[in-house]
């Protein structure tokens, strides 16, 4: 069984995954995305590398940032037409690219979220501070980036905040804010560990300084779905109070691994040889 | 005795506009809106709300609920990113007839996706790339040979289009790109004389328009300066763009080729353009009457 580590750079985390990886028995290739070029013409697309032969990869392994997502989609959507599995699913970076999106599609299907309201400018949510129940999370988006995130306590603060926005935003999104602990879920496939951080008034505490528990049933249930719904194999989910704040890709391998005591690099590799029928 | 007549139900069409929306052509719409429907409303995107809340997505401008009409017609370019992706989808889910999807949206912003979708479709199109370093964008530019067309994937409306003749322009491109971290896809370069068709699609009909660049440019975008006249389309071409539409899951859009001896056809796609301008200058109110009467044809399916 042939797996490509596809990243863009060479980290302990990566290194630690392909040993797990050779230890299951896959025969591990690793490649930096830089060097892989996509190319389309009447009838085909293909994968270009010098080194690698992608008629003979089974499998992917992506670590990639959200930020090259206009790369990442393609190259996706080329991996499900070869039959390469890869723990992330066509649409899924894009979907996670944009909160606004991504609230849209996990209330459409079902997976419990706080009251979110996206707006478009300023002025518009100037016109409806009254609207919410206060506290409320804030956060401004430009150029396709989070610029600003803010605990707001009431509507006069959220009216001055919208009113000191210079630049055109792309919008903003307005979530009621629940209060308690942040519960950090690394979903690896229906395996879900969780890390509790608690609520230093502003933000929440250090994953690092955060404590391993387990989550109830519906909660953990809750994990799994939002992670699929979001086209995920292996994702970190937000919760608070139950309700998913947010989804992104990937696992902070090397804190979950400390925090629980079992090889989250291991985790991944067994899900990997169960999901493709390896022995 | 005849019965009581039943009263028709008002027929209502909500635009919604670009944050960037071209006045004059928001204004044709409404006119010729207004002539079909009892009711047309224009949103601009940035003043709608979205509102998630226990499994229901909600959508107001103002205090109008645009969940409440018959047909949508969204004309969003990619400044909307953040705004139009979900206004999409939840309209895809809406019991709202709407003309365009979240898929064309995004297919059709990125100009390699663009590429990528029609290849085996059996639709006439050129070598094209995608990537992420500059010095694989260099090995690939020399595979196709110069002139190559360089194109930055988050530009828009031609402006992040270059033509590269030689490997010193090159070069200079590459740093300036680099240096803003773009995703760059490279094109082999079709001659066409500064001459392309724009294929018009609402539902199964497809108006032409030949398009001339201004001076040497070898865009032929109208917005930089060219004019256009409409000519008749040909059974091929018709074929080819009905294909592209359909494919996106897209009733109405603009489908640009260019002319060329490469192809058996004689053209090759280059673009699709989610929110086609009408060429008023040229073509009067013709493409805008056909969309509206397009979009009152579906008030019986919405």
């Amino acid at each position: 069984m042939n797996l490509l580590l596809l990243r863009v750079e060479k980290t302990r985390t990566q290194i630690e995954l392909q040993k797990s990886f050779e230890k299951k028995g896959f025969n591990v290739k690793t490649l930096n995305l830089k060097k892989l070029s996509l190319l389309s013409d009447r009838k085909k697309t293909e994968l270009k590398n010098g080194d690698i032969n992608f008629d003979k990869i089974n499998a992917v392994y992506l670590r990639a940032p959200l930020q090259i997502n206009s790369f990442v989609e393609p190259l996706l959507d080329i991996f499900k037409e070869k039959k390469i599995y890869c723990q992330y699913k066509p649409n899924s970076y894009y979907n996670s690219s944009n909160e606004a999106l991504q609230f849209n599609a996990l209330n459409l299907n079902g997976i419990k979220i706080a009251k979110v309201v996206t707006f478009g400018d300023s002025n518009t949510i100037q016109s409806h501070v009254n609207k919410f129940e206060y506290p409320v999370l804030f956060k401004s988006f430009r150029k396709q980036q989070k610029s600003q995130t803010i605990l707001v306590e009431s509507a006069r603060s959220l009216k001055s905040i919208a009113k000191s926005i210079r630049f055109n935003i792309d919008g903003a999104v307005i979530r009621e804010f629940v209060e308690g602990p942040v519960e950090d879920c690394a979903v690896i496939g229906d395996k879900v560990f969780t890390i509790r951080r608690k609520w230093l008034g502003d933000e929440p505490q250090k994953l690092s300084k955060g404590k391993l528990v387990k989550l109830s049933k519906t909660e953990k249930e809750t994990a799994v779905k939002a992670a699929q719904v979001c086209g995920f194999d292996i994702a970190t989910v937000k919760l608070a109070q139950g309700n998913v704040s947010k989804v992104r890709p990937g696992i902070s391998y090397l804190t979950f691994s400390k925090k629980s005591g079992d090889s989250m690099f291991d985790e991944v590799a067994d899900f990997y040889s169960k999901k493709l029928n390896f022995k | 005795m005849a019965g009581k007549k039943k009263k028709k139900p008002k027929t209502k069409l909500l635009i919604i506009g670009s944050k960037k929306y071209k006045k004059s052509t928001v204004k044709m719409l409404l006119e010729e809106g207004r002539k079909k429907f009892d009711s047309v409303v224009f949103a601009p995107v940035h003043k709608i709300r979205i509102i998630e809340e226990k499994g229901e997505s909600k959508l107001y401008y103002k205090e109008k609920n645009l969940k409440n009409f018959d047909i949508v017609y969204p004309r969003l370019s990619s400044l909307d990113f953040f705004m139009a992706e979900p206004i999409l989808q939840i309209l895809s889910k809406s019991k709202a007839y709407c003309p365009v999807s979240l898929k064309g949206f995004q297919v059709s912003n990125n100009k390699y996706l663009t590429i990528k979708s029609l290849t085996g479709k059996n639709v006439p199109i050129t070598l094209t790339s995608l990537s992420i370093s500059p010095k694989v964008v260099k090995q690939t530019v020399e595979s196709f040979g110069f002139p190559v067309v360089l194109k930055l994937i988050s530009g828009f409306a031609g402006k992040g289009v270059m033509l590269v003749n030689r490997e010193q322009e090159l070069q200079a491109i590459l740093d300036t790109v680099h240096l803003f971290e773009h995703v760059v896809s490279a094109q082999k370069f079709i001659e066409s004389k500064g001459t392309d068709l724009r294929c018009y699609v609402t539902g199964n009909k497809v108006i032409t328009v030949e398009r001339k660049s201004a001076g040497d440019d070898f865009r032929a975008n109208i917005s930089r300066g060219g004019s256009a006249k409409q000519i008749k389309t040909s059974p091929e071409l018709e074929k080819i763009a009905l294909t592209v539409s359909k494919s996106l899951n897209m009733d109405i859009c603009a489908v640009d080729f260019i002319k060329t001896s490469e192809t058996k056809e004689g053209f090759i796609v280059i673009e699709i353009n989610f929110v086609p301008g009408p060429f008023r200058k040229f073509l009067g109110n013709k493409i805008v009457k056909d969309w509206i009467n397009f979009l009152h044809s579906k008030i019986e399916t919405a």
